[in-house]
């Protein structure tokens, strides 16, 4: 509580208010378009907070990340076009609230479910964090291996394109993370005598290539003169009715407890959470019929969820100094330009940080709201920008951005050939974002297996006799191995079944 | 090109460029198990991903499936029409070629010149509208970053 009551003293200073309301406003405009994320919005300030206390960035930082959660739905509702791809289960229900009449409706469930799920979510973060850095105080680099090692194995499983094609995004990752000095003998490697890479490859222009450049480049190949129709949506309209209050209060409450909990696991979770929730408000609903045409469920479930599992995303970043999804990678990579090294001493050597960016959050969630409901016609005005003129503006954000943090020419190649090579494995189905983690979380990785290695005088047992890592590793190997078990057991029975019926 | 080679593009090139980080990765001191060197880990990271890219060249070659789309067809997607591709292979030339005149034109001329190019290859308007724009964006974006926010720009030819 003292904590809190400190964080509170940093986040209300006039500057930190400024700059936390400055982040939400930028999170919901880049939430409302596609195309531009979180991810590219925080790269492209990341030079320019260089003169901010590192609070001060990070409170700006964190309000991108989950403002963007808010804006995104405003998009799904009004135009059926997900402004984040944590919106689009929200499109189902939205859209077809917004059809009939009932968009401001919509508009007001995900706005009030992203409000109160958020702050559920962070009064679980606010006790979570401080207690899970305590333990994680006890670590040593066989636990820390085994986090990484679990959060990638547990992230290839979910980012949706199958075991091999994530793998070999994950082995891309760590391949470009061991570019550049070697922390532990300090030599410099594979920068094939080049000075820009002497200090490696830095994650903000591969992530601003894959993300930013490939995006522009993908426009450039469609047709980008359509037209879209955007229902319009009154003030007085936005008030729902006493049985879509009721019916949005349920799925809420879960939602908080559900997206939260998600947002611990490695991996899109803040997308994963959405479909989970939508799961499962149609399973347990008395409508589930109603589903797909315009229930409320739909929209306050998958709403409240992305918000409360972006603010659960923070406990490994804060707790344990790893981030398990691209937009904490890029906070992780914020915390350590601004000399903030985030892990279990976070929280001892700079509780300004930490409380004030907790503390921000709470604030920052009602600035949300009072944003989000009256400026709605604001932000849908934004999507009116034609594509033909976001892009090149877009791109040219991207090339600033990355070049206004090391000043370096090399920078903007890797992000422009990041952006090619982006493109073309989005043309050929490959997911990025393994990528983008291992990248960040490889280095950790590497120095935790050989300070293991060395710690055991070269046995590899260090990583299953001690308990944690072991249950960790067992419980990747569940996840990987679950489905592979399951189907083989299907098959297993459904043969047995056929062999008893078949006639003798 | 037929699905199989198709899926096989990804795996063999990233298998190619692992290869040259492999040979690279044995030129550094690789260590032991009980003191691993700076060559110890990339040696396993190259071991993993060549194996991984073998591995999904050996499925593509042993057991081919048809790349299927999110609706379940099995063409291959449509590639866009010519126009657009001319547009996407311009755009790269441009993007490619901006590092180079970074450094030499400036911030200002190159990026009016990038700017210029993609806003007129994108249709935005005609080429004096395309030109009047980009000028508008690159002086908003060298007030924004250069001049409030402090970012370094490099001033090439007006240095």
């Amino acid at each position: 509580m003292e904590g809190l009551i400190q964080g509170f003293a940093v986040a209300l200073t006039p500057m930190n208010l400024l700059f936390g309301f400055l982040g939400a406003l930028l999170g919901t405009l880049v939430g409302v378009l596609p195309g531009i994320g979180p991810i590219g919005a925080m790269a492209l300030l990341m030079g320019a907070t260089y003169s901010l206390p590192p609070a001060t960035a990070l409170i700006m930082f964190a309000g991108i990340y989950y403002g963007s959660m808010y804006g995104g739905s405003t998009t799904s509702i009004l135009v059926d076009i997900p402004g984040e791809p944590s919106s689009v289960v929200t499109c189902i229900d939205g859209f077809q609230m917004a059809r009939k009449g009932r968009g401001g409706a919509a508009l007001f469930i995900a706005a009030i479910g992203s409000f109160v799920a958020g702050t559920i979510a962070l009064f679980i973060l606010t006790w979570l964090a401080p207690l899970l850095a305590e333990v994680a105080l006890k670590f040593g680099p066989p636990e820390y291996f085994a986090i990484a090692v679990f959060g990638l194995l547990v992230l290839s499983q979910l980012s949706g394109q199958g075991l091999l094609k994530s793998f070999l995004m994950i082995g891309v990752g760590l391949i470009l993370s061991t570019v550049g000095m070697d922390a532990i003998t300090g030599q410099p490697r594979f920068n094939f005598g080049t000075i820009g890479l002497k200090q490696g490859i830095d994650f903000v222009p591969i992530a601003m290539g894959l993300f930013g450049v490939a995006e522009v480049l993908e426009v450039v190949g469609q047709e980008w003169d359509q037209k879209q129709e955007i229902i319009r949506v009154r003030l007085r309209e936005l008030l729902p009715n006493r049985t879509e209050a009721k019916r949005s209060v349920g799925p809420t409450i879960r939602a908080s407890f559900l997206g939260f909990s998600t947002g611990l696991i490695p991996g899109p979770a803040a997308v994963i959470s959405t479909f989970l929730s939508y799961t499962l408000e149609r399973k347990i609903s008395k409508r589930p019929k109603e589903f797909g045409q315009g229930a409320p469920e739909g929209v306050a479930g998958p709403e409240s969820a992305n918000n409360a599992s972006a603010v659960g995303a923070f406990v490994p970043l804060l707790s344990l100094g790893i981030p398990f999804a691209p937009p904490t990678a890029l906070l992780l990579s914020a915390m350590m330009i601004h000399g903030v090294t985030p892990g279990p001493l976070l929280i001892k050597e700079h509780p300004d940080v930490f409380w004030g960016v907790i503390s921000s959050m709470y604030l920052g969630n009602i600035m949300l709201l009072i944003l989000n409901l009256p400026l709605v016609g604001v932000f849908i005005h934004v999507l009116r920008t034609p594509k033909n003129l976001l892009m090149p503006l877009i791109l040219l954000l991207c090339i600033v951005g990355v070049f206004a943090v090391n000043n370096s020419v090399t920078d903007l190649w890797v992000m422009l050939l990041s952006g090619i090579a982006g493109y073309a494995l989005k043309k050929y189905n490959y997911n990025v974002a393994p990528l983008i983690l291992a990248l960040v979380i490889g280095p950790m990785m590497e120095n935790a297996l050989r300070q293991s290695l060395m710690l055991s005088l070269g046995k590899f047992d260090i990583f299953y006799t001690q308990p944690f890592c072991r249950a960790l590793f067992i419980v990747a190997g569940l996840i990987i191995g679950g489905p592979f078990l399951l189907g083989w057991g299907k098959k297993f029975f459904r043969k047995g079944a056929a062999a008893k019926d078949a006639p003798p | 090109m037929s699905p199989t080679s198709r899926n096989m593009i990804v795996p063999a090139t990233i298998g190619g460029l692992t290869l040259i980080y492999l040979y690279e990765s044995f030129e550094l001191p690789f260590g032991t198990a009980h003191m691993p060197d700076l060559g110890f880990v990339p040696v396993l990271f190259g071991f993993f991903v060549l194996g991984l890219c073998l591995l999904m060249i050996g499925k593509e070659i042993f057991s081919p499936r048809p790349a299927k789309d999110e609706d379940g067809n099995t063409e291959e997607k449509t590639e866009g029409s010519p126009g657009s591709r001319r547009n996407l292979i311009l755009i790269s030339v441009a993007i490619f070629l901006y590092p180079l005149s970074l450094v030499n034109l400036g911030f200002i001329l190159s990026t009016i010149a990038l700017m210029f190019v993609c806003l007129w290859i994108m249709k935005f308007r005609g080429w004096f509208g395309s030109l009047v724009t980009a000028i508008v964006a690159t002086g908003v974006a060298y007030l924004l970053f250069g001049v409030w926010l402090n970012v370094y720009l490099p001033k090439g030819v007006w240095g």
